[in-house]
């Protein structure tokens, strides 16, 4: 297990999928429930197909797609900002109420867990949804 | 002509046919506007009750009870609605004493409050269109988030003063923590910061702008970004929320280099805006109470503070009413599930995890595609649209007056 600080952002396609009222598709998972990593983070994790992100305490626990892409340095991961990032963004407020979507810190690691779509996370997390 | 809705440019020269289900003849839609055209036909709400589909007179029904007899409702959301239904919106608000708050209170809003009271000097985008010769993205990456900024206005187009525009005569810079998509197509330009190191970052350019060796980062890299800045006739930057989030409480160091640069020569900022009308929601809350966002009724006049934010107030308001958001999408996971615990009105058009959770559900006509108003660009020109196809929906604004007049 490594630790990265987690960086979140918009992507295009997250962009059109969300403005097109698609957040609950294949795509949209497909598309946002993925975790970019450096290439040499990447092969040092032997290049798993799907990572566990967990906040550092080990409380909230997310599997996604993973990918090395450079557009990201070595220790840092990119998740598109969508559900399954704030899974594990840090909720600290500071005096400003605002939640830590860039530099939060978590642990990355190889996993054989599935991916789920949005629906299914919500299930999972608050048991709750349809 | 239409305009796209779909992020905070408000593009006026969109042409485009919805008829039949399909849409079609489109010009000038980029991806993502595309998306939100189609929306029209996918994953539309319909009025339910705890699940089950009632008609519409139910739902609003429904919707004045829970916020009649909740004692600190929280009425959250706005920053995809019109001036026309925010304003109703805040007086729905100051009528139930309730908190209200958007989206900018976990994003822009700490940025846009001090445009908005002039300590940070701004201008609109044909300004930059027709003057900039420098644009700074910091912590923005608009090639996927506003898609035309670069085409109509800040680098590509030829404006009155710049005419050879980026041929020759603008630049583009990037300073992010990562080679975004607009950072490919300013390579050169690209300074890249750690995480939360923006704040300095901005004290080694104060310094190499005194003519001081920076103490940190590439020196060669920061004597060279000084000199750009100082060559500059007519910057204009950009900040988007890898910036805000970096700077938090420390805006202060921001708003520093922007007076040392205005001391040399023209620089201009303008907050990048996510949705189409946050800022028409920050400037109409100002007017009526002197704060942008995060404001409580409770006792008849308005409060202001973190407290009211929407992350904290999830946590103690007993209902929540949220028009035109997604928070159980957007926001980290505690704050959604507090609020996916509350007895939640959703109004939105389409479905989300957000209307998914919620209690009661009303659908509302997509502004600007079924519904027209007002709405305020990025850069505080207000916006005025039409509708371009007829819907049976009501818009936002109806609805609220609707839950009003019920109350
Ligand atoms: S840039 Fe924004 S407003 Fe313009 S077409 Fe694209 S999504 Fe719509």
């Amino acid at each position: 297990m490594m630790q990265f600080l987690l960086n979140t952002g918009s992507t295009i396609e997250e962009g059109r999928l969300a403005k097109g009222g698609s957040k609950l598709s294949v795509d949209y998972t497909q598309e946002c429930a993925v975790c970019e990593m450096n290439p040499e983070d990447y092969e040092a994790m032997g290049s798993p197909e799907r990572v566990l992100v967990s906040t550092p305490d080990g409380k909230h626990r997310v599997a996604v797609y993973a990918y090395a892409g450079p557009s990201v340095c070595c220790g840092h991961i990119f998740m598109p900002r969508a559900i399954w990032a704030n899974v594990v963004v840090d909720p600290e407020t500071f005096s400003t109420g605002s939640p830590l979507y860039k530099g939060s810190p978590v642990m990355v690691e190889a996993t054989e867990e599935d991916v789920l779509g949005a629906e299914d996370l919500v299930h999972k997390l608050y048991g709750r949804g349809r | 002509m239409a305009t796209c809705t779909g992020c905070s440019l408000l593009c006026e020269d969109i042409e485009a046919e919805l008829s039949g289900g399909k849409l079609s003849k489109v010009k000038n839609l980029c991806r993502k506007g595309h998306g939100h055209f189609q929306s029209a036909f996918s994953e539309r709400t319909v009025p339910m009750i705890d699940g089950k589909k009632v008609d519409l007179d139910q739902a609003i029904a429904r919707a004045a009870e829970i916020l009649r007899s909740a004692k600190s409702p929280l009425l959250f959301g706005w920053s995809n609605s019109t001036l026309e239904a925010q304003n109703v919106g805040i007086s729905l608000a100051e009528k139930l004493d309730a908190t209200i708050d958007d989206t900018s209170s976990f994003c822009q809003g700490i940025l846009m409050e001090r445009i908005l009271s002039g300590s940070i000097p701004t201008c609109t985008l044909d300004d930059v269109r027709n003057y900039a010769d420098v644009s700074i993205f910091w912590g923005a990456d608009p090639s996927s988030s506003h898609p035309r900024h670069l085409s109509r206005f800040s680098y590509y187009p030829r404006g009155d003063k710049r005419q050879k525009s980026y041929e020759e005569e603008r630049t583009c810079m990037v300073v992010d923590v990562r080679m975004s998509a607009t950072a490919t197509l300013c390579k050169d330009y690209l300074f890249r910061v750690p995480p939360g190191g923006d704040a300095e970052f901005i004290e080694a350019i104060l310094s190499v702008l005194e003519g001081k060796i920076p103490r940190l980062g590439d020196k060669k890299k920061m004597i060279e970004l000084g000199g750009l800045l100082k060559k500059a006739e007519w910057g204009a930057i950009f900040p988007g929320l890898g910036m805000i989030y970096s700077l938090q409480d420390n805006m202060e160091v921001f708003e520093r280099l922007i007076a040392r640069l205005n001391e040399i020569t023209t620089f201009k900022v303008i907050p990048m805006a996510g949705h189409f009308n946050m800022r028409g929601f920050n400037e109409l809350l100002r007017e009526k109470t002197g704060y942008i966002n995060r404001v409580s009724f409770e006792g008849g006049a308005a409060s202001h503070g973190p407290e009211n934010s929407v992350v904290a107030a999830a946590k103690t308001c007993d209902a929540a009413l949220v028009i035109g958001s997604d928070p159980l999408s957007s926001l980290p996971f505690g704050t959604a599930r507090a609020l996916a615990r509350l007895p939640l009105i959703a109004i939105d058009p389409r479905r989300s995890l957000t209307t998914d959770a919620a209690g009661v559900v009303i659908p509302a006509a997509i502004s600007g595609l079924e519904a027209g108003g007002t709405a305020v660009r990025m850069d505080g020109v207000k916006i005025k649209f039409e509708p371009i196809i007829k819907a049976d929906l009501p818009a936002d604004e109806q609805i609220l007056s609707r839950i009003m007049e019920a109350i």
